[in-house]
């Protein structure tokens, strides 16, 4: 049982992680790219004044950037702008980006079956796929609902507040909403329901960290672009992770037992 | 009176299987969501030496809503 429960898992993140890396290339990916020339440090832009003959450089990024790189009339003998690098390692835009996102979604998937998988265990009960498209879309709304409610999907280069607060909330608000969630399912009794109801309320009343001032150097309809795209995304990624463990987990865990008792009797 | 007592025993016998069974069970599930959780650590919230598993997994995070920078 333990072995199929695993192949269960690493089917459906393999499956799931392999379907989400193409829905991901349709918009998400793009928007990242597009934001992140927003994100870019510092850009130096060394010019000599015509009048004075004066020489110096700004450090300037985002809209100022763009802004200063206009003024051609001032800056007469105009540089070209050089980026400060000094960044730690990354994957290389290209081929080799996309495959250590493909990568990290599939390790994402195998991560969120376990959760499904282990759901299916511990309730005991009949799994399918149309049962399992349903645990999937409580997986989205632990994970991506909830969260997104009170933390937009983030842009590189959109303003937060610090990401530790973020991550702390973002921590807190999952639990409690899949404890809610949990409890809603699980019991009959009308307190529980109550607990649960507040358990998914409290993390929205407390309210999620945001930055005191909004300043953002991505323009605000690429960040509305890229809510959407990245809530309908792992949406698409939650609905096939429920179905395919669900469907894998009746063929492969429940059915031979079944066959088996059947044998036995 | 023979009979009704090897009833009675396998009962318990099947009972005691069962119960068998579904604790190894919550076992396993427990496990998993544990393995589970720390995947996720990894891949969402981890820095790695010198950042690298934010920025090996920078769009997944993005994509999946992860706080992310």
């Amino acid at each position: 049982m333990i072995s199929k429960a695993f192949l269960t898992v690493l089917l459906t993140g393999l499956i799931a992680g392999i379907l989400v890396t193409g829905a991901q290339m349709l918009r998400v990916t793009p928007l990242i790219l597009q934001a992140e020339t927003y994100e870019m440090g510092e850009v130096a832009v060394p010019h000599t004044h015509s009048n004075s003959g004066i020489t110096h450089e700004h450090k300037l990024n985002g809209v100022a950037l763009d802004a200063h790189l206009k003024i051609k009339d001032l800056h007469g003998d105009q540089n070209e702008a050089y980026v400060e690098s000094g960044q730690s390692w990354a994957p290389a835009d290209g081929t080799e980006r996309t495959f250590y996102t493909f990568v990290s979604n599939v390790v994402t998937g195998v991560a969120f079956s376990f959760l499904l998988v282990a759901v299916y265990l511990m309730r005991g009960k009949p799994v399918n796929m149309k049962s399992g498209l349903l645990w999937g879309a409580a997986g989205f709304v632990v994970f991506s609902g909830s969260t997104a409610f009170g933390l937009p999907p983030e842009l590189p280069g959109m303003t937060a507040a610090a990401l530790e607060s973020r991550q702390v909330w973002w921590i807190g608000t999952v639990i409690a909403t899949a404890a809610g969630i949990g409890l809603l399912t699980e019991s009959k009794n009308l307190l529980p329901k109550i607990i649960a109801a507040v358990l998914i309320a409290v993390p929205h009343i407390i309210g999620a960290p945001h930055p005191h001032l909004f300043e953002s150097n991505v323009p605000a309809e690429l960040s509305a672009q890229f809510a959407v795209a990245s809530l309908l995304t792992s949406a698409f990624f939650w609905l096939t992770l429920g179905a395919v463990s669900g469907l894998l987990f009746q063929k492969l865990v429940l059915e031979p037992s079944e066959s088996l008792v059947t044998a036995s009797a | 009176m023979t009979t009704e007592t090897s009833i009675s025993g396998e009962t318990l016998t099947s009972e005691v299987i069962k119960s068998g069974v579904s604790s190894h069970r919550m076992t396993v599930g427990a496990l998993m969501l544990l393995v589970g959780a720390v995947l996720i650590f990894a891949v969402g919230f981890a820095q790695g030496a010198g950042g690298f598993l934010h920025n090996a997994a920078h769009d997944t995070r993005h994509a999946v809503t992860f706080p992310c920078h």
